[in-house]
């Protein structure tokens, strides 16, 4: 029986040996050779916008907040958003050729603070170190070249935006502050507990649950305000008046994207040129200064007849 | 708007210049849509808050035995336009708060009753 087996091994063996060179080639192919695709985009050229286009976005500073009144004489809180040398850095390659990222830089930085690996990265790809990197995703279709230069005339006046920045850091807060709890009595025999958690659980399971919510550091995170209307477009001065606040503190790098949340309201006002990929300066026609959005609707200062 | 940021200007002559204690006459537009129909109202200016776009101030007025006060954001829109009636004696203050108590003889004045 031992002999039997051993002859078989050997035979076995030998069998294997013949097709050895095979199974390590189909062992080479399997996992997968990773296959990447990324747009190629030679030339900047306009484009037509479609429904599912989606276009890149931008890195812009938020330079602090102002007032204006919209055209029926009502005051808006408007956040000023500067774009300062914001650049395409590169193409990103993907997983899928439908999917493609563009990594967007901002601001400018010097040599000597800017590490080995990124004079590397800036170099390859020929352009100035930026103090800000941050990829986008888009369609294939809204790929731009590198060193393409985005400016405020990217966006439209009256379009939404989300804008993502991290929020102001608060430090390590109650629980009242973080989470709205609305703590204990101020008064009628209340002992050192006003503004404390309370109960955190029950007899059963005997245990806290992991992710009760409790004091710790609150603020400093990723936030995104979605659906902000671009008031107004500087093309000067490379800003844009974005209504209502945005996270974070002055002159914080802030990303602003093309809003994607989108059932109920439109993205782009009635009858507005779209500048797709992005406002070309040679290509797309020349703006004005300031443009400024219109709100429409009804004049909100006279009363409607019922 | 040029030609309000004279009254604000802390530069400006005392005689161009809005000061606290000045009767001031003002009219707005009642809405954009209609520049026809506009409101006015006359006081005595008792609080200029110089905020850059957000200037406003703050004109008190006696109407029908009733204190009002006004305040109006100086580059809106629908301010129609802004004229100082009578200027203000030297006041030692630059907000006259003190005057909801003590009108004194201020609300008396004949551009006011206009």
């Amino acid at each position: 029986m031992l002999y039997c087996r051993t002859i078989i091994s050997r035979l076995a063996g030998a069998l294997q040996s013949q097709f050895s060179t095979s199974a390590i080639a189909t062992k080479a192919k399997l996992p997968q050779e990773k296959i990447r695709y990324a747009p190629k985009v030679t030339d900047l050229r306009l484009g037509a916008y479609t429904p599912k286009s989606q276009r890149t976005g931008v890195i812009a500073r938020k330079k602090g907040m102002c007032g204006m009144w919209d055209e029926w004489g009502v005051r808006v809180p408007v956040t000023v958003l500067q774009l300062e040398n914001v650049q395409v850095v590169s193409i990103l390659k993907t997983s899928h050729p439908d999917l493609a990222r563009l990594q967007i830089g901002c601001g400018t930085r010097k040599d000597k603070n800017t590490t080995k690996p990124l004079l590397g990265h800036f170099k390859a790809h020929g352009i100035e170190p930026k103090a800000k990197l941050f990829e986008f995703p888009i369609t294939p279709d809204a790929a731009l070249p590198v060193g393409t230069e985005l400016t405020a005339e990217h966006f439209v006046a009256g379009q939404l935006v989300d804008v993502t920045a991290p929020s102001l850091g608060k430090g390590f807060q109650g629980v009242m502050k973080r989470w709205g709890f609305s703590g204990g009595r101020a008064s009628h025999g209340n002992s050192l507990a006003h503004r404390t958690l309370g109960s955190t659980g029950n007899i059963n399971p005997g245990r806290v649950y992991p992710g009760k919510k409790m004091p710790g550091r609150m603020g400093g995170k990723s936030v995104t305000v979605i659906r902000l209307p671009v008031m107004k477009v500087d093309t000067v001065l490379n800003c844009i008046w974005v209504k209502g606040s945005v996270p974070g503190y002055d002159n914080q790098f802030v990303k602003v994207r093309d809003s994607i949340k989108l059932v109920k309201h439109r993205l782009f006002p009635e009858g507005a040129v779209v500048p797709f990929p992005t406002f070309i300066p040679g290509q797309s026609s020349v703006l004005p200064r300031e443009l400024i959005a219109r709100v429409g609707g009804q004049d909100p200062l006279v009363p409607s007849s019922d | 708007v040029d030609g309000r940021s004279k009254l604000f200007v802390r530069r400006a002559r005392p005689k161009d210049r809005l000061c606290a204690g000045d009767v001031v006459f003002v009219e707005t537009f009642n809405s954009m849509s209609d520049t026809s129909a506009t409101s006015s109202f006359t006081g005595v200016c008792i609080a200029i808050y110089r905020r850059g776009i957000d200037t406003s101030f703050i004109l008190r007025n006696m109407v029908l035995n009733v204190g009002v006060e006004v305040r109006f954001m100086a580059y809106s829109p629908l301010m129609k336009r802004i004229e100082i009636i009578q200027k203000a004696k030297k006041s030692k203050r630059a907000k006259l708060f003190y005057l909801r108590e003590n009108p004194g003889r201020t609300f008396q004045l004949k551009a006011l009753k206009k």
